[in-house]
């Protein structure tokens, strides 16, 4: 059943009061970047466009945050999908816990990381042993990025198998699918939305992370650091050049990742 | 719920929010102090005495890198009374209008100084041999992890380099800098000194180029390096200008470690802010960067002439070298 504007259903004034209150949102948003945007010179625009150490520092935030999302992918969806399908007495205390690193503040999540991961931390200790290093590596600024992303792709994967009904999954059984068949023909294509989206949110998360990754990696420099690094060195001008450039190729991927969600599955969808 | 319940609720809400909400300070001055890092322990204990001393005043410090909390002021315009910073040539740099920007300051006060060292813990590799003699030996040691700031924007890292430069020429020792700095790569850089005191606590870091006030603050074991090496003594002035540090900010000559403040132009409360400077350069003030680990000058050392009244009789002209 589709409601459009034109229902009877829906009058016209609530709809005017929520598209105001979306262009309030809109524009809340938008007013900052594009006032950053045109107050911005193009001769430090082209200064640190040019600038291979900033460029490194945008792929190498890039780089982490895709290895930070692969990796929430990998152990999220999994956890996501246990919490969707089963009843068990801890499981308000495991969501809780999921969503604890939004909370946390991001130094003193780079803290209790260095604590674990450092050179004499409990999984540091060992992992260096076998030449695994997270201070100052790519490493450790995936450590850092997944931190304090990896709560959105839980939750917004839960929801999206929470939309699954069980019964089709075990109708898909009872037609002969084994259990791995059924994931990956019914139950994945149908949470595809709620898990990309969780992944697009963990992505844009990652990728402007500073002060936890700050703490385990301040070289190689990621852009946030970079832009940090040029406020102090430069000023402004340097600095939101490069905050741009940043905000440019977050925005490109972001719409990549929501086509990839949205373009190719829309008939794939619980009949929406 | 119907919509009487719900109004009544909110109602109840907004009222129980009213009445629980913090009294209105209305005739409180905020006094808006930027100052280093370095500073936060003694400053904080001078705020309390302050606003005890006098009344309806709020004194609002904020802590971070010498240059970052300059550039708070020059490139984000935010109001600051009093800018507090750990190397005195931060103000002329950037307040005094250099560069075609505009000028915010007139004159700074030299009032405290400080010391560069290494600190380290029980846990740091050879921390039961190390000592004043035999230190740049040992920081030199394969497998030592040696944590600094960095020197292109931040006063202690060009600092450490300068003071190694010194320790060279003091030891005759032509290579002591780079064996050291070699056990000090880019991994063990932070944009400011303090961020690595967590990694020296959890073993991450050997050792930690720092100030000795945050030695003594942070109860750290330190070295206690010659006066002729570590930048605190200005008499050593002449022989510190034969300490470069090679940044990206250019050839930095060492200089001795003096913290400076100042009054920018566009402080809301100016007169409170005299007032505030009175009192930390005033017997009180000494007595608590003295207990917090730095050195004092009696009376402080003043450049430029526009110092305010309040100040001006608790400083002399700065000594030139």
């Amino acid at each position: 059943m589709r409601h459009d504007a034109s229902s009877p259903a829906t009058s016209r004034g609530a709809y005017l009061v929520a598209w105001l209150l979306a262009s309030v949102l809109l524009a809340f948003i938008l007013l900052p970047l594009l006032d950053l945007a045109v107050n911005q010179t193009r001769a430090g625009l082209a200064r640190v466009a040019g600038s291979m150490d900033a460029l490194d520092a945008v792929r190498l935030s890039v780089e982490g945050a895709g290895l930070a999302t692969l990796a929430a992918a990998l152990f999220g969806v999994p956890l996501a999908y246990g919490l969707a399908r089963n009843e068990f007495r801890a499981k308000g205390l495991v969501s809780a816990l999921v969503d604890i690193p939004l909370a946390v503040p991001h130094t003193v999540a780079g803290i209790a990381l260095l604590f674990v991961f450092g050179r004499q931390g409990i999984v540091g200790a060992p992992a260096s042993a076998l030449g695994i290093q997270f201070w100052g590596t790519l490493a450790g600024i995936v450590v850092a990025m997944l931190f304090v992303s990896v709560p959105y792709t839980v939750n917004a994967a839960r929801i999206g198998f929470e939309a699954v009904d069980p019964r089709l999954e075990r109708v898909a059984r009872t037609l002969g699918l084994g259990p791995w068949a059924v994931l990956a023909r019914v139950t994945l294509p149908l949470a595809w939305r709620g898990i990309m989206t969780g992944l697009t949110l963990t992505f844009a998360r990652a990728i402007g992370e500073f002060g936890a990754v700050v703490i385990l990696v301040y070289y190689p420099m990621t852009a946030p650091v970079k832009i940090y690094e040029l406020f102090i060195r430069y000023g402004l001008d340097e600095a939101t050049a490069l905050s741009l450039v940043l905000l440019a190729v977050s925005l490109a991927l972001f719409i990549l990742l929501r086509y990839f969600a949205y373009g190719r599955r829309r008939n794939l969808g619980a009949g929406r | 719920m119907n919509a009487t319940r719900a109004m009544a609720m909110a109602a109840i809400l907004l009222l129980a929010g009213a009445a629980l909400a913090p009294p209105a300070h209305a005739e409180e001055t905020k006094l808006t102090i930027f100052a280093a890092g370095t500073l936060a322990v003694p400053f904080r204990t001078i705020d309390r005495a302050f606003e005890a001393k006098n009344a309806n005043v709020a004194v609002q410090p904020q802590f971070g890198g010498s240059v970052k909390m300059a550039k708070q002021i020059t490139e984000l315009h935010m109001p600051a009374d009093i800018l507090a910073v750990a190397d005195y040539n931060v103000i002329p740099k950037y307040l005094f209008g250099a560069n075609g920007k505009p000028r915010l300051a007139d004159w700074y006060v030299g009032f405290a100084r400080n010391a560069i060292t290494f600190v380290y813990t029980p846990k740091s590799k050879f921390a039961s041999e190390i000592d004043a003699k035999n230190w740049y030996k040992i920081l030199a040691r394969r497998g030592v992890e040696i944590g600094r700031s960095d020197p292109d924007t931040d006063p202690s890292g060009y600092q450490t380099v300068q003071m190694l430069a010194l320790a060279a020429k003091y030891y005759h020792a032509p290579g002591l800098a780079s064996s050291v700095l070699a056990n000090a790569p880019l991994k063990n850089m932070r944009d400011t000194e303090t961020s690595l005191i967590a990694a020296l606590q959890l073993g991450q870091i050997d050792y930690l180029a720092i100030y000795r006030s945050d030695a003594l603050q942070h109860r750290l074991k330190f070295l206690d390096l010659p006066s002729e090496i570590n930048l605190s003594d200005p008499t050593h002035a002449a022989f510190y200008k034969t300490g470069i540090a090679h940044t990206k900010n250019g050839a930095l000559e060492g200089k001795p470690i003096v913290y400076a403040l100042t009054i920018p132009s566009v402080a809301p409360h100016p007169a409170l802010a005299a007032k505030y400077i009175a009192y930390l350069l005033g017997p009180e003030g000494r007595k608590v960067l003295a207990a917090d680990g730095f050195g004092t000058f009696e009376p402080a050392y003043a450049v430029g002439t526009k110092v305010p009244a309040a100040i001006h009789g608790l400083t002399a002209p700065w000594p030139s070298s």
